[in-house]
């Protein structure tokens, strides 16, 4: 797999990332580099319960121009943030030019769209009353509405749709465009994954029992649950991009078993790591670095660890980002991807932000600080609700 | 590439759909619109206990998977398609965060994911393999096709596909605005089985959305159920018209389907 004629030469031209720990690629390195957390209590959101979030600063500023304003709700924002940055727009455009817009598609993950501005409108009105006249499902929480935002905004006329795998879906988006280019459908493919911070993700993970009164502190022996995030990252993978970050390889696979608790022993998670690896035509040993999905929890950390241990090695150097920028939900698989295009390029295995005291029975190549590496192939994991599974593998 | 896939079985599962009935009598009739009150799919893999705690619209797509399971071996991966994805469990978690207390109820809310019934069906049957959950609007049939075949081809395995979708409770129905329930399903393989119902051919075009030809299946759009978009390629498949149907896309491009009947 990728390495048709049509994929062979396929790569990551250009991405963007808006997560709390800033926008883009240099607020990011800094805040990798030095083991900052984005993660705050100071969130403002009316909650019944304490936490800590990962809120975007400045997003309440952000102005959805007017040609597409009918779509203004917190997730299109994050993801006009997204394009504002590091230029993002303007390679767009250029990528638009260049192969056409009929030959552009785009395929986002996201968990939750814009139910956000839906939970607010639904909110406001008497119990029994009709939703208002001007609600429109297709601009808000469609799990299509952000691409559609997008691809409204950009002019790509390709194809488009939307990954909705709770926290796998933009990991699982990532593989699309490769296959929408692959299929000789596409030559280039905007993807990634945009969430907010709502109150029924954060509602409902409490009900869960799973958030945590602290900053959350994946691997740590301490740990005690998640903190959630709200993220978009933006990517264009196109075809003739030699030299640039590339998927190597993807597996995907279900537990089959529960909808919200991995098995103990990660067998899902370490099939989607094997069939990667194959994709890929690497070894377990020629992975440098694992960014663990590492939400958190008890009980996901170690079956991670295990799945981790059975299909790559229990020495591999790993960590989490989400005790920096929490877990990011749908988000979260091209947040991670575009983190994981920044370490390959800088050549750095970034920290496990919140780490103390490393629980035995995770695994032991974990560290709180950012390490210099140089770096030829990372393997990011992605979990979710559901027991859906995938596992990619960038190389350089 | 060799652009052709295998379809092994289709399945159309709304009120008034008998399993027993030829296809082609089925879509002209229009029958499956029958409004039935507090009409909801019973799918034989889940225990009555299990049935009560899913919502309409997973409870669809599992019946749905179920039909197409046997026509699937065990390592095929699945698509779901769904433009609304789990909305009475939405307006179950809505109407809980009108409250202060906003107390979701714990399997409430792991069920209201889109990839609730994609996840709730890989449990029931015991499924390790890749499933997807996806939405494209009202052009979620386009697109679970489009990611159909990809995954099929590229994969060079055998692809259930279960696309569904239902009307939501009130206050939402004034906003999704579907009157009838109604799931489809279709099986593909990239290898051609005795048990091969078409062969099909897809590719992209620029060309519009094909019309349906029977009076059912006209009054079927009327109900503005996304899954309904189908049904130009359901009646070529059962017989009914010839030749080639264009689904809608996304950005304004179609994905064309060459059928022939095998």
């Amino acid at each position: 797999m990728f390495t048709s004629p049509e994929t062979a030469n396929c790569g990551i031209t250009h991405s963007s990332v808006v997560t709390s720990l800033g926008w883009g690629r240099s607020s990011h390195l800094a805040a990798m580099r030095q083991g900052v957390s984005g993660l705050s209590d100071r969130h403002g959101l009316e909650l019944p319960f304490d936490c800590h979030l990962g809120k975007v600063a400045d997003i309440e500023a952000v102005k959805i121009p007017g040609k597409v304003a009918e779509y203004d709700n917190r997730a299109t924002r994050l993801a006009f943030a997204a394009l504002m940055t590091d230029q993002f727009e303007q390679a767009a455009t250029e990528v638009r030019r260049r192969w056409g817009a009929d030959r552009c598609g785009i395929v986002l993950g996201t968990s939750t769209s814009g139910v956000e501005k839906l939970e607010n409108v639904y909110r406001s009105i008497p119990n029994d009353a009709a939703m208002p006249e001007e609600y429109s499902v297709r601009h808000h929480d469609s799990q299509q509405a952000v691409t559609a935002f997008l691809q409204s905004y950009l002019g790509f006329t390709g194809p488009s749709y939307t990954i909705s795998t709770a926290c796998s879906s933009s990991a699982k988006a990532l593989v699309d465009a490769y296959q929408l280019i692959e299929t000789g459908f596409c030559d280039a493919v905007l993807t990634g994954g945009v969430d907010s911070l709502c109150l029924t993700s954060l509602n409902g993970f409490e009900s869960l029992e799973l958030i945590s009164r602290f900053p959350c502190r994946p691997c740590d022996v301490s740990r005690d649950g998640l903190s959630i995030g709200e993220a978009a990252a933006l990517m264009i993978v196109e075809r003739d991009a030699s030299g640039c970050i590339r998927l190597a390889g993807y597996g995907e696979s279900s537990d089959g078993t529960n909808m919200s608790t991995p098995p103990e022993d990660g067998a899902g998670a370490a099939e989607a790591i094997r069939q990667a690896l194959s994709r890929a035509r690497l070894s377990p040993e020629d992975i440098d670095y694992v960014n663990l999905h590492g939400t958190a929890t008890t009980v996901n950390d170690l079956a991670e660890a295990r799945a981790v241990e059975t299909a790559v090695s229990r020495s591999v150097p790993a960590s989490s980002l989400k005790g920096a920028i929490g877990h990011t939900l749908g988000a979260a698989g091209a947040i991670e991807v575009v983190l994981s295009q920044y370490a390959l390029e800088e050549g750095m295995i970034p920290g496990n932000t919140g780490l103390v005291e490393l629980d035995p029975n995770v695994l032991p190549n974990v560290q709180a600080g950012c390490r210099d590496v140089t770096l030829q192939h990372v393997l990011s994991n992605s979990f979710g609700f559901g027991g859906t599974n995938c596992a990619l593998v960038l190389s350089k | 590439m060799q652009n052709t896939l295998f379809l092994n079985n289709v399945t159309l599962i709304a009120p008034g759909a008998d399993e027993g009935r030829d296809l082609a009598d089925t879509l002209r009739s229009g029958e499956f619109l029958l409004p039935e009150e507090g009409w909801k799919a019973a799918p034989d893999c889940l225990p009555p206990r299990s049935r009560r705690r899913l919502s309409p619209q997973t409870l669809l797509a599992i019946s749905v998977a179920e039909r197409l399971n046997p026509s699937l071996s065990q390592d095929a991966a699945w698509v779901f398609a769904s433009a609304y994805g789990e909305g009475e469990t939405l307006k179950v978690i809505l109407d809980a965060l009108r409250t202060p207390e906003m107390a979701i109820r714990p399997l409430r809310f792991q069920n209201s994911v889109h990839n609730a019934a994609s996840g709730q069906w890989t449990i029931a049957a015991g499924i390790r393999s890749a499933a997807t959950s996806i939405c494209g609007s009202d052009c979620t049939v386009g697109a679970g096709l489009l990611k159909t075949f990809m995954q099929a081809k590229l994969e060079d395995r055998p692809v259930g596909l279960v696309m569904y979708d239902t009307p939501l409770p009130f206050p939402l129905s004034t906003s999704h605005r579907l009157t009838v329930p109604a799931g489809i399903g279709m099986a593909f393989s990239t290898k051609q089985s005795p048990n091969a119902k078409a062969a099909i051919e897809f590719s992209l075009c620029d060309t519009p959305h094909s019309a349906v030809l029977t009076e059912g299946a006209k009054k079927a759009l009327a109900t503005r159920n996304p899954v309904f978009s189908a049904l130009p390629l359901l009646e070529r498949i059962s017989g009914i018209g010839e030749g080639e149907v264009v689904l809608q896309l996304n950005g304004g491009s179609g994905l064309r389907t060459k059928i022939t009947r095998l």
